[in-house]
Parts: structure tokens; C-alpha cells; sequence
């Protein structure tokens, strides 16, 4: 009697911890698995729109799961290889796709894109260049991000100086930025940004490029950040704050914060992608006919004027799964890459898409940001270059950089020790990066 | 004299007490307050440095923003994750700490060492150990991967409080209740359960707190969007680009506004029930 | 007599008991016995590598600089967060005694904080305490305490970000502490506070001597629940800071969830979660050891 009334808990328990586990009845769907992180919803929908028509033109079933930028790198790590793998992934092209590829998980695209004499020069060539090792491409390029300068139009007026011009240089924009800055009103003329998440990357890099600095030296030993085109590039970059330029705080500052600042007036420039347009009519309304758009300004290096353009973007990958389930994943990438749907990523006035051709005569909600785009941001993408290759935590590289800008302005380091220093911690990341080009070395941990 | 100058002292002491604790509810309300307000700002109004204190003019859409992102998909999961992992902790933790307080068996110390000790077991700890299982399990991506690692850090607690509960009642009531006829389980249900609900409530009330509060597990198990409870939806919504200060602070006062309603009607209990161990000396 | 003392196992709740506690036994100590195990090999997530190599994990973390660095940070964290919350949370319970409140929204409103996840209180003091659009600086630039050119970042300068973790710790957690001395300090016998006064103490002096050792028991379990909590935090930081600029808030929990889960080193980061637990315990141990409150066993 007893042990039937125990027996009857025991069951009762059972089924109540069973009940928790009801979602867990899922067999892994058939088709393949696409990953979407963007984390703007407009973005979102299009794809899903797009996916959807995927869907009935081919009769294939696609899985889109949403896993955001934020946990992408992680979440990959976790389960690429097991049975919880995606097949499409879109990806950050500029360090994502060479790690997914050191570690053997990317389906090199090379046979696809021979066998359908895929037009691979129609589209942006760094997309094709960030997955690359050796001759096999890993990732195709589905849109890139550029930067150009933003400027706010009354503050430049209001102190009489004069508005940026194409051949600007980061100095000149330096003295212009002195000017506009009046410290009492809390405006500052270019708050530069040291936040290590992309802030370092967005604002800084295309500096160090400009200048003729880089990471390594070409063969990959050592880091060059400590020879003068590195350190001239760091010198001007803390000049900001050492003339009065920027705040500060601005070592603080990540790319929303000078955002939110340039919103509030307290910023004369900016430097941002084309969706800074749509914006700042949409949220700040009141700005209307305050700001404009221009080149990023450039360097003089032996005579001749440089302007280092970022070429970032989000690419498509292919993790390795069946070989039938690999050919639907190309018709999706394909499919992704075609041109209506590159039009339809342009509508959505976020970034530019890879296939520049298919812009023209494509215009946006407003007439001028149109123009803006076909002047601007669209003669950039043709002079882009893209980022370092080796492969260790980006964001690790980034935060040694802001510590550099903050023992700079903190600490008043000197400029040329900062960047010694600087050089031997990217000698040390250089030991456990997981890619190399040319030594394709493993990890030694 | 000697009167007017401890009135003096006593209405200074009490002026300084006024003014410490006037503080100390300032350092409590001004984040809150801050929090709802910016929810209520237009985008326009967000763009001010210095920011205005009031928004003008107030506006739902940050919060109805939060609502089309999904909140109630994400409230769904976080109500599937708290009552599963009650029930279960209450299903396991009341005969358990019952059966504790009764029978002196030997090993008994042991046991309520293990589990004071246990409640040190740094969460941290069980990340990678838990995730390499639920996958073994294929249980990866499920609700039921943060439920139970939530009963597995709740059990301890949850034990302990209520062995101190009832062991404050006198064995006798059960034993009389067993002499009318009932058998052990009779006599839990009919009888303990009812003098010792206040700890029941406090330990039920706790453990809602933290199964709807909890970060860390579902940051880690869950990749799905679909199954994300709210804690981990606001995190997200801190590394997005996309998203203005506006929109994260109506979702995180829309994710906080649910347990501090509760709380504010079951406070009484919970009080009632974690200090009943302070004030038994 | 024999049988006297085996009479539990006749019960049908002892099978339960046993299943209970079996549970137990799988969920909270076997996987502290797999990460143990597993801390001895070198293992890499994704390229299928497990490979034994015995105490190596242990060397190479304890002379890791970061670590160091990692354990120094949260022992401050640590200590700030409980001796801060304690402070406020003793003065609180003070006033709140002598005034004698009986509100339940004044309640309900002090213990708030304790039941809002870290998560919400890191979202809502990030933005509380932004350079220039939170309403901290603000409220201090108004007052006249900074000027308008001094901004302060209190979260992305490496000077700062620790303490404002502590203080967002301390938010979170002194209310509860509050309470609980509150009602410990409640229940001391007036016949104490009596005899004080009667022999003349100052205001101070009763607080060090009478009311301080009658609630030495509270403040024991306190001071070890807070030490716990604040030592294996990983939510409110995480959300906070992420590690914080440049590593200056990267806390033990941090520490291990990105040498497992970004550096994707499993073994190493498992052993820091057992060295971890040691440094726990060997802290606990000792604190047991100097505060003998009055009355434990």
C-alpha cells in the first residue's frame, strides 16, 4: 500500500518534469538551416520575405534561426560540426569566415561558382577576398559597409569655417574641428571614438591604413604597429583630444554614443554608413537641412593623397553538411545575390549592397540621399580595402588598442612607447592566432 | 537644561536619520525613475544633452517597439521556465526536507552539510559540465536545459529553508495526525504543509525570482531566438546597434514590471519567510 | 532497539527522500566531478582535440597573469560590495527601526532592487550613469559638483568601472540585507537598550556593544551569502561591462566564461572554476574560523 502510494509520486514527478521537457521533440528539420542575425528588424523581414519566395519558387524548406552579431562567433563555435549546424550562415566578412574556415567547417564555393559561371566580378571583390585561404574562397559577399563623414551644416556655419572638400586631409579636418569647438556649450568638433567593440575598427583603422601603417608586415612575423607610420597614425588620432578637438570622455565613447551626440548637436562630425541618412530623418526630424554628407578626409604620404576606405560588409557562408543539402544552399546564396534581391537590400537604405551595378537607377525614399549614395559612398567601395587575415579573437586586438588610447591620454604615455608596446602584444596574439597566411599554423595551446 | 539639550540631540539625531535615509531611497528610486521616463521619450526628445527630466510629450512606441520585437513570445518562455522549475523544486524539495527533519538516520549530518556546502558551488562552474551533457542529451536549445539547471541551484536553498520550517513544528502534531489514521504522506499534506506555508510561500515566491530572472543558463544553452526568455532578450538588446536608449529602457521596464507586481503582493511573505531564520536565535 | 533506529527505512518517503537526493547528488556534484575531470586534459572546442596533459591546466592558469589579475579584481569586488552593502544596509535598518515605519509600499519599495534580476538593474544603471545622457552627471552638473566640461565616464574608464560595478552590486543587494538586520535588530530585548541607557552609553557606544553583538549571528550569514553571491557574479557585470575597458572589470566568472567560451579552452577554464571553488572555500573556512558569532554551533 504504501510503496504504491511512493510509486505514484514518482510518477506524478516524472510526468511534471516531463512536461517541462515537451519542446524537446524535435527532429532536426528537413532542408536546410539558415542563420539570420541581424538584429534590425526591417532587415529581418526582407530576408524572411525573401526566404519565403525562396521557398516557392524551389519547393526547398528553409529554417531561418535568428541568433544575433552578439552571439553569432560563440554560437558557432558550440555547434558547427554537430547536428545543431546550420548550413547558410550570413557573416561578419572580415574575420568570421577565415575563422569558420581555419578550423575546416566552410564549403569552399570555388566548384559552384565554376560549374554556374557564377559573375563573381559583378560584385564587390573584398567579399570574395575576406574568406579567402590560399585559392579557395569560403564566403560570398551579400552587402558592404562603408563610412563616410557627416557633418552638421549649422554648427559649421555658426563659427564660419569652412565645409569639408574632397581632398581633405585628417589634418585639416583637425584644424577645422579645433575651431568648432566651443567648450562651454559642450560641442566638440570630432569626438573621436575608443570604445573597443568596432569603435577602434570604424574610426581609427581607416587612419592607420591611410598613413601606410598596418598590423603585421607582409610576411606575417611581427607586428608593425611601432614603425612611424603606425605612430604618426596614433599620434594624430590622440591629437583630437590633446588639442581640444574631442572630449576626454571621448576614450569612453562607442560608435552609438558620438551617434546620439551628433543627434544632440554636441558633435560637429560623424563618420558613418548610409543608414545614418534614413536615420536621422526618421529620429531626428528636427535636424532637417542641418548636416550633409562628405568624403572622409585622406592622408599625404610622399606627395601623394590617400584615403583608406573600410570596406567592411556581411557575407554568406556554407557549412559543410550533405552534398545535396550543399546545393540548395547555394541556390539560396544565389538566390541571395541576385538582383532583385540586392535592390531590395538597398531599399531598405541600410548598407550598400555587394552588386553595386544593380543600383543604378534604384533611388531611395529621398531624392538627395540618393544622390549622396551614387557620389559618395559608391566611388568608395571601388578604392576599399580590407582588414588584416590573421585569425584571433578581433575584439581581444581591439581592446589592446584602447588600452593603447587610454594609457596615451591617461596616463600621457609617450606616443612612440604606447606603440612598442602595442607591437609586442600583437606579437604575443600573433603565437595563438588560429590563421596565419602563409604558415596556416594550429593553435599552439 | 539638561532636557532641552537631549531634545536638541534627539532632534538632530532624528533630522540626520531623515535626511541618511532620504538618501539612501534617492540611491534606490532615482536609476527606477530614470528608467521609466526615458521608456516614455520620443526619439526627438532623446536627442537633448543635457536630457530634460520629463518627457514632452510622453509616448507609448519604445514600448509597444519591445512588444512587436517579441516580448510576449519571450514572457511565454520565461512563465514556461519559472512554473516548471517551481513545481518541480516543490515537488522534490517538500518531502525531501520533511523526511530530513523527522528521522534522525545516520549520515544526516552529512547530508545537511552537503547541502550548505553545496550552495558555494560557483554557478560558473557548471556552464561547460552542463552544456557538454544536455548535448550528450540532445537537449541543447530546449527550455528544459535551463529549467533544470535552475533546480539544481534552487534545490539546496529551498531544502534548507524549509527543514527549518518544519522543524519548528513539534513532531507530535504529525504523530497525532498518524494515530487518526493517516499514513506519512497524509500527514505531510493534511498537516505540515498547512503550518508551515509561510516558508512554503517564501520558497515558492524565491524561487519565481530567480527562475524568471535567470541570465546566465539561457545566454548559454539556448541559441534560438523563439526560446529566449526576456532576461536574455533585453541583453541582446544592449549588444544590437539598432536599437536607441529609448527602446532599451521600455523593454527593461517591461521586463522588470511583472516580478516587482508580484512582489508587491507577496512581499509580506517572503519577508515573513527569510527572516524567520534572523529573528530565531 | 536496533530496529528502532532503521525504522525510517520502512517508510515509503524514504524511497523519495533517497530519489531526491540522488537528483541532487547527479545535478549539483556530478558535473563538479566531470569539470574536475575534464580540467586535466587540454580540450578545443570545435577542432575535436582532447588530449591529457594532468595538472598542466593548473599551472598555466595560476601563474596566467590575467588570472591574477582576475582573482585581485573580484576580492575587491567582493569585499567592497559586502563591506558597502552591509554599511548602508545596518545605517538603513537603523533608521528604519528608531522611525518605526510600517508602510508596505515604503517596503516594497526599499526590497525592490532585490528582486529585479541583474540584468535589469546593469541595463538600467548603464544608462543612469551615461556620460551625457544619464541622469546621474546631470543631477551632479546641477548642483554644482562637476562642471559641464568635466564629464565622467563611469563605465568606459578603466579608473572607475570596478567601483560603479560595486556600487550596482551594492544596489542590488542591500536591501535584502536591510531587512534581515532589520528584523534581526527588531527582535533584540529592549531590557538591553534599558540597562545601556540607564548606565549613561553614548549613542555610538550602544550601537558597537549591544546591538552589534545581539545580531552577530545575522551578520554572519550575511557577510556569507553576500561574499558567495558577489565572488561567483557573473550577470551584472557581464551586462555591464562585458569585462569592462580593458580588462579592468574582467571578475573570476567573466574570466572563465571567456576562456571556455570564447577562447574555447574548456579544460583550462574548467580548472579555473575548481580553483575558484577552492579559493572559496579556503575563504569561507577562515572566515568561520575568525567570526565566532554568539550562538553557533
Amino acid at each position: 500500500m504504501r510503496m504504491n502510494k511512493f510509486l505514484l509520486f514518482l510518477l506524478v514527478s516524472i510526468m511534471i518534469i516531463a512536461c517541462g521537457k515537451k519542446d524537446k521533440v524535435e527532429e532536426k528539420p528537413p532542408g536546410i538551416v539558415l542563420w539570420l542575425p541581424f538584429g534590425n528588424k526591417r532587415a529581418q523581414d526582407i530576408i524572411v520575405e525573401g526566404v519565403n519566395e525562396f521557398k516557392e519558387r524551389t519547393g526547398h524548406s528553409v529554417t531561418i534561426a535568428k541568433v544575433p552579431w552578439g552571439e553569432i562567433r560563440t554560437k558557432l563555435r558550440l555547434v558547427a560540426g554537430t547536428d545543431n549546424s546550420p548550413n547558410v550562415v550570413f557573416m561578419i566578412g572580415i574575420d568570421m569566415p577565415i575563422v569558420s574556415a581555419a578550423m575546416g567547417h566552410l564549403r569552399d564555393l570555388r566548384e559552384f561558382i565554376e560549374k554556374d559561371n557564377f559573375p563573381i566580378q559583378d560584385y564587390c571583390k573584398l567579399g570574395w577576398q575576406y574568406g579567402a585561404i590560399g585559392d579557395a574562397v569560403y564566403s560570398a559577399p551579400y552587402f558592404v559597409e562603408v563610412r563616410c563623414l557627416y557633418y552638421r551644416k549649422d554648427l559649421f556655419e555658426e563659427k564660419g569655417v569652412e565645409t569639408p572638400r574632397p581632398d581633405w586631409t585628417w589634418e585639416d579636418l583637425l584644424e577645422v574641428a579645433k575651431k568648432l569647438t566651443d567648450k562651454e556649450k559642450g560641442i566638440y568638433g570630432f569626438p573621436i571614438v575608443g570604445d573597443p567593440q568596432d569603435g577602434i575598427f570604424f574610426y581609427w583603422i581607416p587612419i592607420l591604413y591611410a598613413y601606410g601603417g598596418d598590423f603585421y608586415d607582409k610576411d606575417y612575423t611581427h607586428s608593425v604597429f611601432n614603425e612611424p607610420p603606425a605612430v604618426e597614425s596614433m599620434r594624430l588620432y590622440t591629437r583630437f583630444i590633446g588639442e581640444g578637438a574631442a572630449p576626454k570622455e571621448s576614450i569612453g565613447y562607442n560608435i552609438i554614443d558620438v551617434r546620439n551626440l551628433f543627434k544632440a548637436g554636441k558633435s560637429a562630425m560623424l563618420l558613418d554608413a548610409p543608414f545614418m541618412m534614413r536615420d536621422l530623418r526618421q529620429s531626428a526630424p528636427q535636424l532637417s537641412g542641418k548636416w550633409e554628407a562628405a568624403f572622409p578626409p585622406g592622408v599625404i604620404v610622399n606627395g601623394k593623397f590617400k584615403r583608406a576606405v573600410f570596406c567592411g560588409g556581411v557575407t554568406l557562408t556554407i557549412f559543410k553538411s550533405t552534398e545535396e543539402e550543399d546545393q540548395i544552399a547555394w541556390e539560396l546564396i544565389k538566390f541571395f545575390l541576385s538582383k532583385e534581391q540586392q535592390i531590395n537590400w538597398y531599399k531598405l537604405e541600410i548598407h550598400l549592397p555587394s552588386n553595386i551595378k544593380s543600383i543604378e537607377g534604384v533611388e531611395w525614399a529621398n531624392p538627395e540621399d540618393s544622390q549622396r549614395v551614387q557620389n559618395l559612398f559608391k566611388p568608395m567601395i571601388e578604392d576599399g580595402i580590407p582588414e588584416l587575415k590573421v585569425v584571433f579573437d578581433r575584439f581581444v586586438g581591439y581592446e589592446l588598442i584602447s588600452n593603447t588610447l587610454q594609457n596615451i591620454i591617461l596616463n600621457n604615455l609617450d606616443v612612440q612607447k604606447a606603440m612598442d608596446e602595442l607591437a609586442e602584444q600583437y606579437n604575443d596574439l600573433l603565437e595563438t592566432a588560429i590563421y596565419v597566411p602563409g604558415r596556416n599554423r594550429e593553435v599552439k595551446k | 537644561m539638561r532636557k532641552r539639550k537631549l531634545i536638541i540631540k534627539d532632534l538632530s539625531c532624528k533630522s540626520i536619520s531623515l535626511l541618511v535615509l532620504l538618501l539612501i531611497l534617492a540611491f534606490i528610486i532615482l536609476p527606477i525613475f530614470w528608467v521609466i521616463i526615458t521608456g516614455l521619450k520620443t526619439d526627438t526628445d532623446l536627442a537633448h544633452v543635457p536630457p530634460s527630466y520629463f518627457p514632452s510629450p510622453p509616448t507609448l512606441k519604445n514600448f509597444l517597439y519591445f512588444i512587436d520585437y517579441g516580448a510576449l513570445k519571450f514572457a511565454k518562455n520565461s512563465l514556461i521556465i519559472t512554473l516548471t522549475t517551481v513545481i518541480c523544486v516543490l515537488v522534490l524539495t517538500l518531502p525531501t526536507s520533511y523526511f530530513l527533519s523527522r528521522f534522525r538516520f545516520p549520515g544526516r549530518k552529512i547530508v545537511i552539510g552537503g547541502l550548505v556546502i553545496s550552495q558555494m558551488f560557483p554557478g560558473i562552474l557548471y556552464l561547460i559540465p552542463y552544456y557538454q551533457l544536455f548535448d550528450a542529451l540532445n537537449l541543447i536549445n530546449t527550455l528544459s536545459c535551463v529549467t533544470i539547471s535552475l533546480v539544481s541551484a534552487n534545490f539546496s536553498f529551498s531544502i534548507l529553508i524549509l527543514f527549518t520550517f518544519i522543524h519548528t513544528i513539534p513532531q507530535e502534531i504529525d504523530e497525532s495526525a498518524m494515530i487518526d489514521g493517516c499514513s506519512r504522506f497524509k500527514a505531510l499534506i493534511k498537516v505540515i504543509i498547512p503550518a508551515a506555508y509561510p516558508g512554503i510561500i517564501a520558497i515558492t515566491i524565491y524561487n519565481i525570482v530567480i527562475s524568471w530572472n535567470v541570465f546566465l543558463s539561457a545566454y548559454a544553452y539556448i541559441t534560438d531566438d523563439a526560446k529566449m526568455n526576456l532576461q536574455v532578450a533585453l541583453a541582446m538588446m544592449e549588444s544590437a546597434l539598432y536599437n536607441t536608449w529609448g527602446q532599451r529602457m521600455a523593454a527593461t521596464t517591461l521586463v522588470a514590471l511583472p516580478i516587482i507586481i508580484l512582489f508587491y503582493i507577496f512581499q509580506r511573505y517572503l519577508v515573513q519567510g527569510l527572516t524567520a531564520g534572523a529573528v530565531k536565535e | 532497539m536496533l530496529l528502532s533506529r532503521y525504522k525510517y527505512l520502512r517508510e515509503s518517503i524514504f524511497w523519495f527522500f533517497l530519489f531526491s537526493i540522488l537528483i541532487f547528488l547527479i545535478l549539483r556534484f556530478f558535473p563538479l566531478v566531470y569539470g574536475f575531470y575534464s580540467s586535466f586534459f587540454k580540450i578545443r572546442l570545435g577542432f575535436g582535440e582532447k588530449e591529457f596533459i594532468g595538472l598542466k591546466n593548473y599551472f598555466e592558469v595560476l601563474s596566467s597573469p590575467k588570472f591574477l589579475y582576475s582573482t585581485f579584481l573580484t576580492i575587491i569586488y567582493t569585499a567592497g560590495s559586502v563591506f558597502l552593502g552591509l554599511v548602508i544596509g545596518f545605517s538603513s535598518a537603523l533608521i528604519m527601526n528608531s522611525i518605526n515605519w510600517k508602510s508596505k509600499l515604503l517596503r516594497a519599495l526599499i526590497l525592490a532592487p532585490w528582486v529585479v534580476s541583474p540584468v535589469v538593474a546593469a541595463m538600467s544603471w548603464k544608462f543612469f550613469l551615461d556620460p551625457n545622457f544619464g541622469l546621474f552627471n546631470n543631477i551632479f552638473h546641477n548642483l554644482g559638483i562637476f562642471a559641464r566640461t568635466d564629464v565622467v565616464c563611469w563605465l568606459s574608464d578603466k579608473r572607475f568601472a570596478l567601483f560603479t560595478c560595486i556600487v550596482t552590486q551594492v544596489w542590488l543587494i542591500f536591501p535584502f540585507m536591510s531587512i534581515m538586520l532589520l528584523a534581526a535588530i527588531s527582535s533584540i530585548p529592549k531590557e538591553r537598550y534599558e540597562a545601556a541607557r540607564v548606565d549613561g552609553a553614548s549613542p555610538f557606544q550602544i550601537i558597537f556593544y549591544i546591538t552589534l553583538p545581539s545580531i552577530s549571528l545575522t551578520l554572519f550569514f550575511l557577510i556569507l551569502f553576500g561574499m558567495i553571491t558577489c565572488f561567483n557574479m557573473f550577470d551584472l557585470v557581464w551586462v555591464l561591462t562585458r569585462g569592462g575597458p580593458v580588462g579592468s572589470t574582467e571578475v573570476l566568472a567573466l574570466y572563465v566564461f571567456r576562456t571556455g567560451l570564447r577562447d574555447f579552452r574548456i579544460g583550462a577554464a574548467n580548472a579555473t572554476g575548481i580553483i575558484m571553488f577552492l579559493i572559496m572555500l579556503v575563504i569561507g573556512a577562515i572566515y568561520s574560523k575568525i567570526y565566532k558569532p554568539e550562538g553557533v554551533q
